[in-house]
């Protein structure tokens, strides 16, 4: 005599399990949700982003780059700006650079301690095969609603100036 | 019209799941081996300020802790290609291939492009371990697809989130800011970035210059990003979406130079080639399961009952 008897998937215990696997991976991901909106784009705590890209811009715009002066010793008359040298100097142009000059302007406007670290990790990772390299750090403002027109930066203040023998 | 169900073909379902995540974990070796080339350079860094994943660092002689993690990284890698079954392997990768991507993020930037292949690898460890003879058990086969469809709908929540941010942004922005929904915003916002990278492409100058354009294809992409955790729960969108989405980043690349080139090959594998979509449907039978088109069409449909237009389907005769 055989009993009628569940399906193996379908025994409760399977079940539960089955169960116990969804709400684990639910929490998770609405921890994850929370965490995402907990945290701004200034306090990313890596992998976890908020998603926010592209959403809002400013109507005054800034950028931080490098006026290089002298580059492996030879002076460049007039000095030109990071974002269009070739050459050796191009590295220069790529996100990581990119992004340790803002984060070195910004120091430098707030007057920020943190500065000194920001340029020796700068100058390591992109300067070093550029010495002696002499260079300013600048904020420059610009209208995007004319920028694609005109390329023309509205205004130059000059954060610090430096060089790398 | 057919009802596409998740599990149309659970032992299939599981098998393509199984693969898929070999495939996955390919993608995230490639990776690596990108990385690999900056090796030498990564060494040199000095006052390195590490992200929380490889603060030990700090505590190993200049190099070596570098090394450690590439090697880890590649050995690990190498080993979950060789038994991505085994839970103990992608366990043990899953862990590398965060200290790797975050050492290599510790310089200045930290990638989004990474994220999405970083949270499968995290979350493919919660399938179970086991033997290709395992798929044989029902139990063995749910969890794997259970991690498969985790792995879907995590990444469809940073699209999510991502479009919803814009939305909000579009309600609720400060007065003079500029939301990427609003007239000609996608244009001012690839203005924007020509101005921080003092560069443009050609087709990223064309699009800002048409400002209708331009602010269609915003809507698009937001409504792509923010009904992407529905679209994940209707399997017959899946290839619709992925798509989609790889469009959005391949158009991203071409007008506004944004790299998200680690993400496509993700969004290929979970969407495209998802194991929950259906083997046979008909495209105006995917596209009228859309979001909000589905809940018009639904709408209609009651409409019409309501005033008689058609009957409802009779019942069946017990």
């Amino acid at each position: 005599l055989r009993l009628p008897t569940w399906p193996r998937e379908f025994r409760p215990g399977n079940l539960w399990r089955a169960r116990h696997r969804r709400i684990r991976l639910t929490l998770a991901l609405v921890g994850f949700f929370y965490l995402a909106l907990a945290l701004s784009r200034e306090a990313e705590i890596f992998p976890f982003f908020s998603w926010r890209l592209f959403d809002l811009r400013a109507p005054d715009n800034v950028r931080y780059s490098l006026v290089l002066e002298e580059v492996r010793g030879k002076a460049l008359s007039p000095p030109r700006n990071m974002l269009e040298v070739r050459g050796p100097a191009r590295a220069l142009s790529s996100i990581d650079s990119r992004s340790l000059v803002r984060k070195l302007g910004i120091a430098l406007q707030r007057k920020d301690p943190s500065a000194a670290a920001h340029r020796q990790l700068l100058e390591s990772a992109f300067l070093e095969p550029l010495k002696p390299i002499r260079y300013q750090v600048v904020a420059e403002k610009f209208d995007a609603a004319s920028f694609l027109a005109s390329r023309k930066i509205t205004q130059s203040e000059t954060l610090g100036a430096f060089a790398l023998k | 019209m057919s009802t596409a169900t998740p599990f149309h073909s659970h032992r299939r379902a599981a098998e393509r799941a199984a693969v898929l995540a070999f495939a996955l974990y390919a993608v995230c070796f490639l990776r690596v081996t990108q990385l690999t080339v900056r090796w030498p350079e990564i060494r040199q860094w000095k006052a390195l300020k590490p992200l929380w994943p490889v603060a030990w660092l700090k505590h190993l002689p200049p190099g070596l802790g570098v090394d450690l993690v590439f090697v880890s990284a590649i050995a690990a890698g190498l080993w979950v290609l060789c038994k991505p079954l085994s839970r103990l392997s992608r366990v043990v990768f899953a862990v590398s291939y965060l200290q790797v991507l975050a050492l290599s993020m510790s310089l200045a930037k930290i990638s989004h492009s990474d994220h999405a292949s970083l949270w499968v690898a995290i979350l493919l460890c919660l399938a179970p371990g086991g033997s290709p003879a395992d798929l044989a058990r029902a139990r063995f086969r749910a969890g794997w697809l259970g991690a498969f469809a985790g792995c879907q709908m995590m990444v469809a929540l940073f699209y999510s989130l991502a479009g919803a941010w814009k939305v909000l942004a579009f309600l609720h922005a400060p007065p003079g800011w500029v939301g990427l929904l609003d007239y000609g915003g996608l244009g001012y916002s690839i203005a924007v970035k020509a101005g921080q990278t003092g560069s443009i492409s050609e087709a990223g100058r064309w699009l800002a210059g048409m400002p209708l354009l331009s602010t269609i294809t915003a809507w698009v992409v937001t409504y792509l990003q923010l009904f992407s955790l529905v679209a994940i729960f209707r399997p017959r969108l899946h290839k619709i979406w992925g798509v989609g989405l790889i469009g959005f980043h391949l158009g991203s690349l071409v007008g506004m130079d944004v790299p998200f080139l680690q993400t496509v090959p993700v969004i290929a594998l979970l969407w495209i080639a998802s194991p929950f979509s259906p083997e046979k449907s008909s495209l105006a039978g995917d596209l009228a399961q859309l979001p909000v088109l589905r809940l018009g069409l639904g709408g209609l449909r009651r409409v019409r009952l309501a005033l008689g237009e058609i009957r409802y389907p009779e019942k069946a005769q017990i």
